[in-house]
Parts: structure tokens; C-alpha cells; sequence
């Protein structure tokens, strides 16, 4: 079930419609948690019960640290996380480990080659490790330790629905306990701000439905080893594409998310800010997947060690958290080099920072340095696209010895064509932080209009959010 | 601002509707890929196409090239890209239409529907109903592809000629790597389980066609020689032609002696497409030909 889907839209309108019946408000945070239940089990019910042992984990954990006796406070949270990582990295990992160090034909390495990969494994493993560890450290804070009730039962429906709650469950964006548990109370049909979700909607189903899912059946021409025998515009056509689909698909996922859990009341956090505008690395991480650059900044990064303790050490931290963060896209070595490739960038960027050799605030440079941040980062995005290092390797070669091949003009056009409304959004977001005053915004309701008439006339063939992987 | 959005969205698609009414006659081969000309293919197919061809072709990518106005004045080609021929039989008989002929692809005829792949079989009852009476939620009239075939139509006109030397160049080393990963692909073949399991439920599916007394010819694309030798192509081909040879299916193999070129080790040049076609045509028109590897052919005329 997508949330594309017919299916999709259905539930949520009657989970809407029971939700905010004034005779069941006792019960609102019990029907989101069915409904959420339904959802996942309608993706992968042969998996629910893995969100349930990870609910579980997390429920006991996040209690005992509280409630527990305060010697063993620190042992809670630590098996906590330690319960919650082993889930992630046996499912997610036991693949990886087979294919790299044992026999895939038989025994443990073709068992472990057949685990299933549960939806959403690496958000709500994320949540629970944010539970506990938020848990520990606001141990002593009467306004934290308030929102763990004291009944088992009780503390067991909030995590379950913290855990689960639908719009975020499989793809973020990855909400922390601090933020999302005080949300929690009663919730009314008056008090639903319609404009911010219906803008939201509108927008997120556009740019998942229309631009990213189009562009999705254009990018595949970028497999091995078909794209060899396209030209270098052609190529380079198809990488753009790629970038601007990629964004379009999880930009567009993650409003579809904030939209939805606005209508039952609920704020998530906002996982993308134009992060295509971005002047160098460190600002691309401050708005590409929020959510996750601060999840793995304030639970990885910081814990390591930070900046506090010379360049060296940033240094290795921000390669080492960049790595890790490249590893939880996904389970092949492909997304550790792309961790790494950010990650060297980052280092690359604050020791030339440090120096004060990155210094120049003209408009001019700042284009230039935008240019090449975005340039950097969609050739990354090549190690997304083809999980073979060497396809990677044989793509960029194409790109510089197919000069002479004919081009495929009607890709190309299609994938600009599609390419236009992810760089008016971000051309928007510039003008506007310029102070620019753009006309005639009292139409805007036409713009929107049309999105939703493009919605419902031109929408792509639909396909998985690339973010369900992960 | 909601109110004025959905009026603005209702009165763009009263126009595009008034539009597809008026000018729909004039739209063609809209699809922008290749998924979306299968799903148009299909569409077009279900709602507008089914009563009105007699004779069909169903298979993959392979015989999607292949020439229908040779084979039949009323031809329509249900061939889709990266699909199968079972895809093609799938939506014929959920159309509830039985044609008179219809001319199956072999290479593909074992090669399951995957779950997913073909999106309009997976329509409910209402998603059709909507389509069937709202074009503008048809794939074949999204605006985009529409904008595209109205330019190209006008740049070219409705008819585009296509030299068939065009077709003719092939880039050797390209097609190497492709053979390469196309016999790497085929390097296990299927288990015997799986084989009679797919030859069961394709025999069942065509028996039901002639039982709604359709003719069946089954063909086989020529490929590059080298994949046509793997194990797995080989068993596949044994499998098909050892069931249906013997209950009398007409079954059309390659010219054993022809040379045809391929662009990637399995699609047909266009020259080699017309070829072949050429070479369909002439064994269907001759009478109880009797092939070298010993497959009974009856004559047939489309």
C-alpha cells in the first residue's frame, strides 16, 4: 500500500473519519495505532511481527530506564540500543556479510541471503534507539520523565504509536521521542490547519506522482550495459534526471508525510529545505534528509567526540559518522563509498574552512560553489543508481568517450521537461530569500491548481518511494 | 484558496476533456517510454482496440517491431516491451474479446506476469469504469505525451518514414557486452519443475483460446546464435515446440539459412525485422511445410 495508492487514500479517510468523532477522543491515539498496523501489514504482514519485537525492545528499555532501580539505568539504555542495532544489522546486514564472507550457495551464507528486508527497518530502529536514548539522557527531567507513564500498558500504546505511527513509519521523516512524545493529547477537527495540508499534499503528491515517478521510467535507461550505447549529453541528461528524481521522490514522500500527519494533528519534523541551493557540504547536510543528518549528529557524531577534541579528531568523526550514514542507505559497499565521498568532502570543506580559504561571500562565488556542491553530489548519486562500483566506473568513462553517439533527443527532452518544476521550487525558495516581491501570488491558487490537475492527468507509472529501500 | 485550487483543477479538466473529445481521433502514440507505451498499448487495447482488430500479436520487446499491415489489414500489435507473451494473453482474455488469430511470441510464452508489471490488470471494477468513461485519466492522454505526439505529428506529419538503413547500424562492441550479459543472465537454466509447471498453465491458457475458437500461431524471434544455443534457450525452445508441435499448433521457426542482424544479441535490427517478417509471411502462405527440425507446420492464412 503506497501512499499512491487508492487503498492508501481510503484508509486514511476513514481513519480521518473515525479519528476525530468526538465519542471516541479517548481512543484517537488506539485508532491511529490500528490504522497504522493495517498499513504495515498490508506492505509486509509477514513482517509485522518484527515491528512488534522492536516495539517491544523499546517499550521495556525506555521503561526500565525510567522506572528501573537507577544503578542500571545506563545498562537499560545500552542493551536497548544494542537490541535495537543487532535487529537492524541482521536484517539489513546479513545479506551484505553473506555475499562479501561466506558461501551463498549454501548453508548460514545462502540463509542469510534470503532474509527479507522489513520495510522502514532502519526508520523505526532509528525511532527506538531515539526513544531510549533520549529516555536516559532527560532521566532526571520531570517535564521528559512525565511522558513515560507509569503504567506498563499505557507506556506500551504511546511507544507502539510512536513507533508506528502511519505517515512516518516507513520512510521517515525520523521523528525523536523529545519531539513527537509531548504531541500526544487529544486532538480536534477545529484545530486542523486545511490550507497547510492541502498545500502540502498538493505539492508532495506532485513532485512524487508527476515529476519523480516520470522520471523514474526515463532514469532507467541509466542500467548496464544499455547506457554505453548512449551519447554523453544523453548520459549526462539521464544523471540530472536521476538527481532531480531522487530529490522529487523523497521530497515528495516527506511532505506527503508532514500533509497527513497534520490532518490528525500531529507536527513532524520538515526533512528537506532546497538542498539543491546549498553553497557548500555542511550546508547540503543542514537541508538534504534533516531528519537523518540530525538524528546521526546528535546520537553519533556529538557522542564520538564532536569537534571538541582537535582537527584530527573532527576529522575522522565526520568521515567515520559519513560512513555509517552512507552504510544505513543501504546494505552494499557502494553506499559506503558514497558516505565516504560525502564525508571526504566535508573534511575537504573545514580544513580549507579552518584556513580561511573558503571565505569569499560574492554573489558570484556562491553560485560557483553551489554549482559545484550540486555537481559533486549528482555524481554521487551514480552510486545510488547502480550499485556496482565498476557500472559507476564505466558510466563516467561513457560520459567522456560517447561524444560521437547519436543523441536520445526525446529523453532528453522529457527529462529536462520534468526536471523544471523541481527548479522552480528551488528558483522560488532563492527569489523569496531575496527579498525578491514576486507578483501576482494572490493567484497562487492557480499554480496549484494546476499541480493538481497534472496530478490527476499526468502522474507516472506508480513505483516504490526509493527511500523503502532503506 | 482550497476552493479556488479545485475550481481552477475542475475547469482545467472540463477543457482537456472537451479537447480529447473533439481532437482524441488525432492522438496516437503518445507513450513517453517505454513502460507507458505498454500501459497505453494495453489501454488503447482494452477500450478503444478489442472489437475492432481481429488478428493480434503478443510477445515482448522482440516482436514489437514487427510490421502488422504485412501480417493482416487488421492487426494489432499487443507486443510490450520487458513483458511477456503471457501478458499479452492475460489481457485478451480479461477483455472478454476473442479474436480470430493471434500470432504468440515463443521466446517469452514461458516467462511469467510478475506481480506488478502489468499495472492494468490490477485495476478494480471502479478504476475501469472511471477510465472506460473519463479518458483524461488514461495514459494514453496524459498531457505531456499528448504535447509530444501533437509536435511530433506536426514536425513530421502523421505518417513518419522510417528508413529501414537507419536500423542497420550496430555497434559492435556494444552488442558484444550486451551478448555477454545476456548469456550471463541465461547461464542456469530453468529447473525442469518450473518448465512443465509454466508449459501446464500455457497450455491451459491457448487451449481456452481455440476452445473460444481462436487460432494460435506460435513464432519464434531469431536471436543472436549464441544465446540461441544456451541451455537455457535451448530447453525452453524443446519444451514449447514438444507440447505444442504435437497437438497440432502452427508453429514457425526462424530461417534456418537466414543471417539476421541484432541490435543488443536479441532485438532485430529493422532491416532484419523486415526480414523475418517477410520470412513469417511466406511460410504461413505455404502449405504443410515441413521444417528441418521437424516441427509440422499447417498452412494458415492470416
Amino acid at each position: 500500500m503506497l501512499f499512491t495508492s487508492p487503498s492508501f487514500v481510503l484508509l486514511t479517510l476513514l481513519t480521518l473519519g473515525v479519528y476525530y468523532l468526538p465519542v471516541l477522543r479517548r481512543w484517537q491515539v488506539l485508532i491511529l495505532t490500528i490504522a497504522s498496523l493495517i498499513f504495515y501489514a498490508s506492505n509486509q504482514a509477514n513482517l509485522l511481527w518484527l515491528l512488534l519485537l522492536s516495539v517491544l525492545i523499546n517499550i521495556a528499555a525506555s521503561y526500565l530506564v525510567i522506572y528501573g532501580r537507577p544503578q542500571y539505568r545506563r545498562f537499560h539504555a545500552v542493551w536497548g540500543v544494542v537490541a535495537n542495532l543487532s535487529i537492524l544489522l541482521f536484517f539489513k546486514y546479513g545479506p551484505l556479510v553473506s555475499n562479501t564472507f561466506l558461501r551463498t550457495d549454501q548453508g548460514v551464507g545462502a540463509w542469510l541471503l534470503g532474509l527479507p528486508l522489513p520495510i522502514g527497518i532502519s526508520f523505526f530502529t532509528f525511532q527506538g534507539i531515539s526513544l531510549v536514548v533520549d529516555t536516559y539522557r532527560n532521566r532526571d527531567v520531570p517535564a521528559f520523565r512525565s511522558l513515560i507513564a507509569h503504567s506498563l500498558l499505557n507506556h506500551a500504546g504511546t511507544v507502539l504509536f510512536f513507533k508506528g505511527f502511519f505517515p512516518q513509519l516507513v520512510s521517515g521523516p525520523i521523528v525523536k521521542a523529545y519531539s513527537f512524545l509531548p504531541q500526544i493529547r487529544p486532538k480536534f477537527w477545529q484545530h486542523i490547519n486545511w490550507d497547510y495540508c492541502f498545500r502540502t499534499l498538493v505539492a508532495g503528491y506532485f513532485l512524487k506522482m508527476v515529476v519523480a515517478d516520470n522520471l523514474k521510467d526515463h532514469t532507467v535507461l541509466m542500467t548496464y550495459p544499455y547506457f554505453e550505447a548512449l551519447s554523453s549529453l544523453t548520459l549526462l541528461s539521464l544523471l540530472l534526471g536521476y538527481s532531480m528524481q531522487i530529490f522529487a521522490d523523497f521530497a515528495g514522500y516527506s511532505l506527503i508525510a508532514l500533509g497527513l500527519a497534520a490532518l490528525f494533528g500531529y507536527q513532524l519534523p520538515a526533512n528537506f529545505n532546497f538542498p539543491y541551493v546549498a553553497a557548500s557540504f555542511s550546508d547540503f547536510w543542514r537541508r538534504w534528509h534533516i531528519s537523518l543528518s540530525s538524528f546521526l549528529r546528535e546520537y553519533l557524531y556529538i557522542p564520538l567526540g564532536g569537534n571538541r577534541h582537535g582537527s584530527f579528531r573532527t576529522y575522522l568523526n565526520l568521515l567515520l559518522t559519513m560512513v555509517l550514514g552512507g552504510l544505513w542507505h543501504g546494505a552494499a559497499w557502494s553506499y559506503m563509498i558514497w558516505g565516504l565521498a560525502h564525508g571526504l568532502a566535508l573534511v575537504v570543506e573545514r580544513w580549507l574552512s579552518d584556513r580561511q580559504l573558503l571565505v569569499s561571500a560574492s554573489t558570484t562565488a556562491r553560485l560557483l560553489k553551489s554549482v559545484w556542491v550540486f555537481v559533486y553530489v549528482t555524481i554521487a548519486w551514480l552510486l545510488f543508481r547502480l550499485p556496482e562500483f565498476d557500472h559507476v566506473l564505466a558510466y563516467l568513462k561513457a560520459i567522456g568517450l560517447n561524444q560521437q553517439k547519436p543523441h536520445d533527443t526525446l529523453a532528453i527532452s522529457f527529462i529536462m521537461l520534468y526536471s523544471i518544476p523541481v527548479v522552480m521550487y528551488h528558483a522560488a525558495y532563492v527569489l523569496r530569500e531575496r527579498n525578491v516581491r514576486l507578483k501576482g501570488l494572490q493567484w497562487e491558487f492557480v499554480p496549484y491548481g494546476l499541480m493538481l490537475f497534472m496530478i490527476i492527468t499526468n502522474s507516472g507509472k506508480s513505483g516504490s518511494f526509493i527511500y523503502f529501500q532503506f | 484558496m482550497i476552493q479556488k485550487t479545485l475550481l481552477i483543477t475542475t475547469l482545467s479538466l472540463t477543457l482537456y476533456s472537451a479537447l480529447i473529445y473533439w481532437f482524441g481521433h488525432d492522438i496516437s502514440r503518445t507513450g513517453q517510454t517505454v513502460a507507458q507505451r505498454n500501459l497505453v498499448k494495453a489501454e488503447e487495447y482494452r477500450y478503444e482496440a478489442a472489437e475492432q482488430f481481429d488478428t493480434l500479436i503478443v510477445g515482448s520487446s522482440m516482436s514489437e517491431r514487427i510490421p502488422t499491415d504485412s501480417l493482416a489489414s487488421s492487426c494489432y500489435n499487443l507486443a510490450m516491451a520487458g513483458l511477456s507473451s503471457q501478458a499479452g494473453l492475460k489481457l485478451i482474455r480479461e477483455s472478454g474479446h476473442w479474436p480470430r488469430l493471434i500470432y504468440v511470441e515463443m521466446n517469452t510464452l514461458l516467462t511469467p506476469v510478475r506481480p506488478n508489471e502489468l499495472l492494468i490488470d490490477q485495476e478494480t471494477p471502479v478504476e475501469q469504469f472511471m477510465h472506460e468513461h473519463l479518458a483524461f485519466l488514461r495514459q494514453k492522454y496524459q498531457p505531456i505525451g499528448v504535447f509530444k505526439a501533437l509536435l511530433r505529428d506536426w514536425q513530421y506529419g502523421k505518417n513518419q518514414v522510417v528508413a529501414v538503413e537507419t536500423g542497420l547500424r550496430v555497434d559492435s562492441a556494444f552488442l558484444e557486452k550486451a551478448v555477454a550479459k545476456a548469456l550471463l543472465d541465461q547461464q542456469r537454466p530453468l529447473p525442469d519443475s518450473v518448465l512443465r509447471a509454466q508449459v501446464k498453465f500455457v497450455k491451459h491458457e491457448l487451449d481456452t483460446f481455440r476452445q473460444h475458437g481462436t487460432q494460435i500461431i506460435l513464432f519464434e524471434v531469431p536471436v543472436d546464435p549464441r544465446i540461441q544455443q544456451t541451455a537455457f534457450s535451448r530447453a525452453i525452445k524443446t519444451a514449447i515446440t514438444d507440447t505444442f508441435s504435437a497437438l497440432d499448433y502452427t508453429l514457425v521457426m526462424p530461417d534456418s539459412s537466414a543471417v539476421y542482424s541484432t541490435t543488443d544479441g536479441v532485438h532485430l535490427t529493422y532491416g532484419a525485422c523486415f526480414d523475418y517478417t517477410h520470412h513469417l509471411c511466406t511460410t504461413l502462405r505455404t502449405p504443410r511445410l515441413q521444417m528441418p527440425n521437424g516441427v509440422r507446420l499447417v498452412s494458415n492464412q492470416p
